[in-house]
């Protein structure tokens, strides 16, 4: 029994107690930012999770969701065992098996899809950062269905950049925030590059004369500290910049030596309508492009040197051919009156002045000689400068922008803006990270379906297509992977459409698969469209009474809604019990002054029964004798697992997962030989390795000649000597308009061909987003969109014990004007309805949005049943799924056949596209709408049998192959570019 | 602020028997120690059962009772531990009273003794009056008018239990009924007072001080830190809809001051003295509604950022 | 203990940029985290998976639309919220059992936990809400300047700093001496005019909040971005060889 005291104790303050028995340092990954951190351990179990102030990319700082770690760890929602099902799908009936038969569960199944036709097996990950790696294993087992997560994440973002300036937004750039004197920020909530941004916009808006401006439909987070705040219409950013691009032009304040000498603008193109030649570069008979020479007006090589090319000439050769400049037809396009001030301001939802203004504002801040950096470097051509030029414009712009319908061209304006004003990799302005600037046309194309002997796929499944033939069509046309990536509907599909997979392997569309394999993506839920339309395609079997997807092998942490629809579960690890690796070959962390990677190290020991999922890969891999994985005995070639892997793969020579400590002795980086320590090197530095370019080679990368050195030598790029040349006007795309206009050897279908020519425009545009062409009647006046809450990442921060405390419930976010003609008071019940689906929400009011836009934070809702809650957490009671609204095909409005519910150009996934009517709701609403998650307004069934009628539509109507008749008119003319493998 | 049952009860209670004790002492002094010492040990035994009990269950209500003692400690600056010195004071200084008293009845010596006992059960009914008056972020509280109604009414319900106690015990004082009604309308105009000075609202905190603004402008919350209820919520976060307080207001008038004044008239007009204990239940009722308001329409300045 | 000794020449504190908070929880979570495991630990939690998970925390971060509809220039506030180490801390002379008291070597304010009796009256006096009462443990507890952080001689030098403001990624967190008129953060708030919050309830707040700048809405009259005037001749100098270019 306690002692009774008579007088209160005196206070004991014990300002320095232990904290913890152990330090170790790791890599975060509540999110896919990758900050450093340091675990205090106290008994083995974790005490204190703080930033690592010596890592590069946090630089000591941690967000809510890496504080918020330990709750991770402890989660109730861990799964512990491998799962068998027993029960029918998605009722989440297991038997806990041993690890031994999950392996061999999961080789038979693997094995037998191997043995008969590889691509049945469609193996798809989430936000794993170890996609060099799955996909390697994906192209060794021979499957060309392997994707990542930024088909629905921002694949408009990285193609729009990687096809203009060699680099782009989303987490491969980042604004000068120490110099710029102007930011635009479009379309951002959080960003993958969660900390780093807000330490930038910490450090800028401590400066003086330095201005941050956020275009964003909704001022919460940064926008909320933006000096202005654009509440722009969802959809509408490419007219807003095409206007600024418009003025900029009419003021003649663009950079031409910029666009001269770093761009593609001052090279001839064909201007020859109906010819195949069209709109190709002229070419001289060495195969390089040319330009008109000022100083000896003449048409020359682009190559040769002390040359003026001219950025505007038309004229007319020899021949009769008539060529003008890349910029005579951008500006033939941007110099329209269409795009004035006036005309525009309505459409994007702002005022005309507004407009103007943030146009002089750029204009004003970019040619401004302030922030110039006194620093000698050398270009290209061995011209050595005395400083390097400022231009402290800078731009980001993420999913706001890209995961729209017209995503990828209006991220493609945006960066036509930053070429037009020279603002690129300058001082203040938007900078490449490590390893960019990419030479452009550039990056392998995927791997097609012909394979090695060992049967493995010839290169990577994903990568950059750079004419028609590099489509993935089978000798019938027929898309050869399960997502319809890489074929006339989604050509440039550079990531894939994880989003389509589920629809199509349920539809046999193109063709059924046996094996359905993922991995830390939560496509039963929060990752899908059409969500309820979902569970249907994971459920539904065919008159046998088989599934239709008939086998699903799922990885997850935790038991997150998608377990329950798989039939066998692979438990993995937390970030804090394995090895990772976060490789320069997949999403580097690097920055804009030096590269950088990073491990993660197993900091706790394991309590429960699960794996590390790249061991079990591996694991797999050795099992089903994938090349690579075994040796020609047959035995295990990274016998230690994950870390083996990692320390000894070599991809090609001298390249592995881990650019730093590399050859004997540990001290070399890029290219050289493995080193045994490498691991030890790394946990002894924080787990990161991390490199600073030369003062001389952190500005102009595309011609710097330092950098480029520096790239070289880390095999980045393939010349030091070249510099690297942004597509102003992209030729590729051009090949594919071509094509659609009925030249070369491979061709769309007649159906496709509108479309393609539309699309492939070698010079953006902008045209409004699909879905507002359900708005015609004014059905759907509203325009509704998720933001990501800061402090949560996505399903698995939504389950977390803490950050749920801050968040367990999502409201709609209306304008308070909406509101009030609705009589909605906050708290109130509405429902909110789309063309697909209607949901029962509660809304919120506020000022601070687009008057037509109504939001709500992504992913809060939970299915019952999930993630260790209880019945009546407010997750799956009161919350909402905006995915439950959205399509996963286009308005069928737009056209006969279905396309996925995403951008035309890269099949990027249009969250953001939806379009909604919002009402109140009545007493009756209650009876006929069960649940806020799981809509019954459109019964399951029903949708089914609409789907199946889908299949039913002959084939002959949804053709992907062009009419004979029309082929035979179309010349037949062999492609300059790789040609197209027929076996 | 949440109007917790055990607060209510113990702050009405307790206050009714310092009443009853400074009543029974006073008239002590004013009859010259006439009262027979089984009616003094009655009334006694009421008034120490009605303070221990409000004492207790406020003790009870701690998060730690067994510390309680410790609450004695800071007389020097919390209005709180002066509370409970005063409590703990009063009970061996009647206890001494109460032996002298029976061990002689007639003794006009212990006049002092009574005296301070007065003073400190005055003094106790104050500091509690002052536990609240002297919070600032509580507006409506921080007022004297606060300490002034805590000692009206704690005099007021205790005499009224003492003038109800005298006539069960067959004793029958007419003065008593002036001092009642003088004590009715006081205590009627302090709590009137009280309330005006409530809707008044002159307080300088609100939504913009609260975040430091230079002006006053329009402040609404967006986002709450979080999602589900929280202590401050539960403490301070209760709201009653105005309309309802309004209301309850004329009810607690009614039976605090109203309708006892009326009954004391009647018995009075009537000859009927008795009746007088009807007046009692009531005020009880109407000193019931009345301190729950006092806690339910209080408003605490950090609701201003909700 | 519970009477304040007015004297305190060093005032630890914090001074809180509203101009660059973007209110995203940081603080409030590394707080917890910090503390759970700190002096005042544990941060008990309640209904963890559960309709109403609810806990204590020491950090609170708020969002607010501040309207003003004469020059249609709302804006969005998000604020933060903790104990402000008021000099005149009324949390401190209300309590009965001299649990709460204001250290005097740094003007610190407290909960001795073993001295608490849970009356819950500091929670009653604090004007902002800055004390958590725990459930649990039943006595109430706050922030506590992370005093056993920022002396802990086991951390690093720079990790002596209170959890909040090491994790805050845009710095919009200072911590300091106010008493210190050299101090960077007594600067700090001079420079930025620094406020308190409801200064007339008249704790004298250490903590001191910077107000947000000049903030444009999407409205009708934004001003320009005028900070460039300066640079007119430069900037025509280039445009003329631009000019010069695209004519010739
Ligand atoms: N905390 C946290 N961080 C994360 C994540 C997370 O879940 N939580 N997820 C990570 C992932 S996977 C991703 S992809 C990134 C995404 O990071 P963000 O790109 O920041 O993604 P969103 O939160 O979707 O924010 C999109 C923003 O665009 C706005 N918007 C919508 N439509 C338009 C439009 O047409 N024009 C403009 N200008 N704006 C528009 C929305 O209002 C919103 O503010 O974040 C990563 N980081
Ligand atoms: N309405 C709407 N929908 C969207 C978006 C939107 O903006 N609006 N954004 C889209 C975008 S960009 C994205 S990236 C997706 C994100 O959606 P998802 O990719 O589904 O992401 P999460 O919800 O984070 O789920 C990933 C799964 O990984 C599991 N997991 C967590 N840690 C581990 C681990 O260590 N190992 C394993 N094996 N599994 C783990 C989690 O438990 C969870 O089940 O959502 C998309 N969906
Ligand atoms: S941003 Fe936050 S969650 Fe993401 S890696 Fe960094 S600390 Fe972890
Ligand atoms: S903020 Fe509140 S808890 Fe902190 S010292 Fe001031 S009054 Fe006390
Ligand atoms: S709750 Fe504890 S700290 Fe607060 S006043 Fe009561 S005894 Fe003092
Ligand atoms: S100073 Fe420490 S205890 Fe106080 S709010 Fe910051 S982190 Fe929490
Ligand atoms: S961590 Fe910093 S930016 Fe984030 S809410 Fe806290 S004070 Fe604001
Ligand atoms: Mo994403």
């Amino acid at each position: 029994m306690a002692k009774i005291k008579l007088l209160p104790p005196a206070p004991e303050v014990s300002l320095s107690s232990k904290i913890s028995d152990d330090v170790k340092t790791t890599t975060c990954y509540m999110c896919a930012c990758r900050c450093g951190i340091k675990v205090h351990l106290s008994d083995g179990k974790i005490r204190y999770i703080e930033g690592n102030p010596d890592h590069p990319v946090n630089g000591g700082v941690l967000c809510a969701k890496g504080s918020a770690g330990i709750m991770h760890q402890n989660s109730p929602g861990k799964l512990t065992k491998p799962l068998k099902r027993v029960g029918e799908r998605g009722k989440g009936e297991f038997v806990e098996i041993e690890w031994d038969e999950a392996l061999e569960i999961a080789t038979d199944w693997l094995g037998a899809v191997k043995r008969s036709n590889p691509k049945k097996l469609a193996f798809f990950t989430g936000r794993d950062q170890s996609q060099s790696f799955t996909g390697w294993w994906a192209s060794k087992f021979g499957t060309p269905n392997y994707a990542a997560h930024g088909g629905f994440c921002s694949v408009n973002m990285a193609a729009a950049g990687l096809y203009s300036i060699g680099g782009s937004f989303w987490e491969f750039g980042e604004p000068d925030f120490e110099n710029t004197k102007l930011f635009i920020m479009f379309g951002v909530a959080e960003d993958h590059d969660s900390n780093p941004i807000k330490i930038g916009l910490g450090k800028l808006k401590n400066r003086e004369n330095t201005k941050f401006i956020s275009v964003n439909p909704i001022r919460t987070g940064y926008s909320s500290i933006a000096d202005e705040w654009i509440a722009i219409k969802p959809g509408t950013d490419g007219l807003f910049v095409s206007s600024i691009i418009n003025y900029i032009l009419r003021e003649n304040k663009f950079d031409s030596e910029f666009l001269i000498k770093n761009t593609n603008s001052a090279w001839l193109v064909i201007d020859n309508p109906g010819t195949d030649q069209d709109g190709l570069f002229f070419r001289d008979k060495k195969g390089n492009p040319v330009c008109f020479d000022e100083n000896t007006n003449r048409v020359v090589s682009v190559k040769e040197k002390e040359i003026k090319p001219q950025l505007e000439k038309e004229l007319i050769i020899e021949n009769g051919l008539k060529l003008r400049t890349a910029f005579c037809k951008f500006k033939e396009r941007f110099n329209s009156s269409e795009f004035n001030a006036e005309i525009v301001a309505k459409e994007i939802g702002l005022s005309e002045e507004t407009i103007t203004r943030i146009s002089e504002e750029i204009i004003e801040a970019a040619y401004n000689t302030e922030s110039n950096i006194k620093q000698k470097w050398t270009d290209v051509d061995g011209i050595v400068h005395s400083e390097f030029k400022a231009r402290p414009v800078s731009f980001h712009a993420m999913r706001g922008i890209s995961a729209h319908t017209n995503g990828f061209h209006t991220c493609r304006i945006i960066h036509t803006l930053q070429m037009l004003i020279g603002a690129i990799d300058a001082p203040g302005s938007w900078r490449y990270k490590a390893p960019f600037p990419k030479p452009m046309p550039g990056g392998p194309a995927p791997a097609n379906i012909i394979k090695n002997d060992d049967g493995s796929l010839k290169g990577m499944p994903l990568g950059f297509p750079q004419s028609p033939d590099d489509l993935l069509l089978d000798e019938n046309d027929d898309p050869i992977r399960i997502d319809k990536a890489y074929t006339w509907e989604y050509p440039i599909a550079a990531h894939g459409l994880m989003h389509s997979v589920l629809r199509n392997a349920w539809l046999g569309d193109p063709y059924k698969i046996d094996v359905l394999f993922m991995y830390m993506a939560n496509m039963a839920w929060n990752s899908s469209m059409a969500t309820n339309n979902v569970h249907a395609y994971l459920t539904d079997k065919d008159e046998q009474g088989n599934y239709k997807i008939p086998k699903i092998i799922y990885s997850d942490a935790f038991y997150s809604e998608t377990v329950a629809y798989a039939d066998l579960v692979l438990p993995d690890t937390t970030y804090l019990e394995r090895w990772d690796c976060v490789s320069i070959l997949d999403r580097p962390i690097g920055s804009a002054d030096g590269p950088a990677d990073a491990i993660r190290q197993p900091i706790l020991e394991l309590d429960r029964d699960v794996r590390p999922f790249q061991d079990v890969l591996l694991k797999l891999g050795e099992r089903l004798k994938l090349p690579g994985f075994t040796d020609q005995n047959g035995n295990p070639t990274y016998p230690g697992g994950y870390s083996d892997y990692l320390a000894n793969h070599e991809r090609t020579p001298g390249v592995g997962p881990l650019a730093g400590f590399r050859g004997k002795d540990g001290n070399q980086i890029g290219i050289a030989e493995s080193n045994i320590q490498q691991l030890q090197k790394y946990i002894d530095n924080g787990c990161f390795w991390s490199d600073e370019f030369p003062e001389s080679a952190r500005y102009n990368k595309y011609e710097n000649s330092d950098y480029l050195q520096y790239a070289k030598k880390m095999g980045w790029v393939g010349s030091d000597d070249t510099r690297i040349t942004m597509q102003f006007y992209s030729e590729t795309f051009q090949k594919f308009r071509l094509a659609a206009e009925g030249h070369g050897k491979r061709q769309p279908p007649l159906q496709l061909r509108d479309r393609i020519k539309d699309f492939f425009d070698p010079i953006p545009f902008w045209y409004p987003p699909f879905e507002d062409s359900l708005n015609q009647n004014g059905d759907y006046p509203l325009h509704a969109v998720t933001q990501r809450p800061m402090h949560m990442y996505h399903s698995w921060g939504g389950q977390n014990q803490w950050l749920r405390q801050i968040t367990s419930e999502n409201f709609l976010f209306i304008h308070r004007d909406l509101a009030k003609k609705h009589d909605l008071k906050d708290g109130d019940w509405a429902i909110l309805k789309s063309a697909h689906n209607q949901i029962r929400v509660r809304v919120k009011s506020m000022d601070g949005v687009n008057k037509n836009t109504v939001w709500t934070w992504n992913a809060i809702a939970k299915k019952k049943n999930t993630w260790g809650l209880d019945d009546n957490a407010r997750e799956s009671k009161d919350s909402f799924l905006l995915n439950d609204l959205i399509s996963d095909l286009l308005p069928a409005n737009l056209s006969k056949q279905d396309y996925a519910n995403s951008d035309p150009v890269t099949g990027q996934a249009a969250w953001y596209d939806l379009r909604v009517s919002v009402r109140k709701s009545t007493k009756q609403d209650d009876n006929s709408i069960l649940s806020n998650t799981i809509s019954a307004i459109k019964p399951i069934n029903q949708v089914l049998s609409k789907l199946s009628k889908a299949i039913d539509v002959p084939k002959d109507k949804v053709s992907s192959k062009a009419p004979e008749e029309f082929k035979e008119k179309v010349p037949h003319k062999p492609h300059s570019r790789k040609e197209f493998q027929n076996d | 602020m949440h109007p917790a049952k055990s607060i209510i009860l113990f702050t009405t209670i307790s206050g009714m028997g310092y009443g009853l004790i400074i009543s029974l002492l006073i008239f002590q002094i004013y009859v010259g120690h006439t009262l027979s010492f089984i009616s003094y040990f009655l009334t006694f035994v009421v008034s120490m059962a009605l303070v221990s009990g409000g004492l207790l269950s406020s003790t009870l209500h701690l998060g730690h009772p067994e510390r309680a003692h410790f609450a004695l400690t800071q007389w020097r600056s919390s209005w709180l531990s002066r509370e409970g010195v005063f409590a703990i004071l009063l009970y061996p200084v009647i206890a001494i009273y109460t032996l002298l008293f029976y061990l002689n009845p007639d003794n006009r010596s212990l006049d002092t003794l009574s005296i301070i006992i007065v003073l400190i059960a005055i003094a106790t009914i104050f500091s509690t009056g002052k536990i609240y008056s002297s919070l600032r972020a509580i507006y409506s509280w921080n007022t004297e008018l606060t300490t002034f109604n805590y000692l009206s009414i704690g005099g007021l319900t205790g005499l009224m239990l003492f003038q109800s106690l005298l006539l069960l015990m067959g004793y029958n004082l007419a003065n008593i009924y002036y001092y009642l009604i003088i004590l009715i309308i006081l205590s009627c105009i302090g709590k009137i007072l009280y309330w005006v000075r409530l809707d008044l609202n002159n307080t300088t905190t609100n939504k913009s001080t609260a975040l430091g603004l230079k002006s006053q402008l329009q402040v609404n919350l967006l986002e709450s830190p979080h999602d589900a209820s929280n202590f401050l919520l539960k403490e301070m976060g209760y709201k009653v809809a105005r309309k309802h307080s309004k209301k309850l207001r004329k009810i607690a008038l009614l039976f605090a001051f109203i309708l006892p004044l009326l009954t004391i008239f009647l018995s009075i007009a009537l000859n009927f003295y008795h009746i007088t204990i009807l007046a009692f239940l009531f005020m009880i009722m109407g000193v019931f509604i009345e301190r729950w308001l006092f806690f339910a329409e209080a408003k605490h300045s950090v609701m201003n950022y909700y | 203990m519970t009477s304040l000794h007015n004297n305190n020449k060093i005032k630890l504190g914090l001074v809180i940029d509203l101009d660059i908070c973007v209110g995203c929880h940081a603080c409030a979570v590394n707080c917890k985290e910090w503390n759970s495991g700190g002096h005042s630990a544990p941060l008990t939690d309640l209904n963890t998976s559960g309709e109403n998970p609810d806990g204590v925390w020491f950090n609170r971060v708020h969002t607010f639309e501040i309207l003003d509809e004469e020059s249609d220039n709302g804006y969005t506030l998000n604020f933060p919220r903790s104990c402000l180490h008021c000099d005149d801390a009324p949390c401190v002379t209300v309590c009965p059992t001299g649990a709460s008291y204001k250290r005097e070597e740094d003007g610190i304010v407290l909960v001795n936990p073993d001295a608490c009796i849970g009356c819950k009256l500091c929670s009653w006096a604090c004007p902002y809400g800055a004390r958590e009462y725990d459930q649990v443990e039943k006595v109430m507890k706050k922030c506590t300047l992370c005093v056993d952080k920022i002396y802990n001689s086991n951390l690093p030098e720079e990790s002596r700093v209170p959890a909040c403001v090491s994790a805050c990624p845009t710095g919009a967190r200072s911590f300091g001496d106010l008493g210190d008129s050299n101090s960077e953060v007594f600067k700090l708030v001079e420079e930025r005019n620094g406020v308190d919050l409801m200064p007339e309830q008249e704790t004298k707040p250490v903590n001191k909040y910077l107000l947000p700048k000049r903030r444009i809405g999407n409205t009708r009259n934004a001003p320009r971005m005028n900070n460039f005037n300066n640079l007119e001749n430069k900037k025509l100098n280039i445009l003329e060889r631009f000019v010069d270019k695209i004519l010739s």
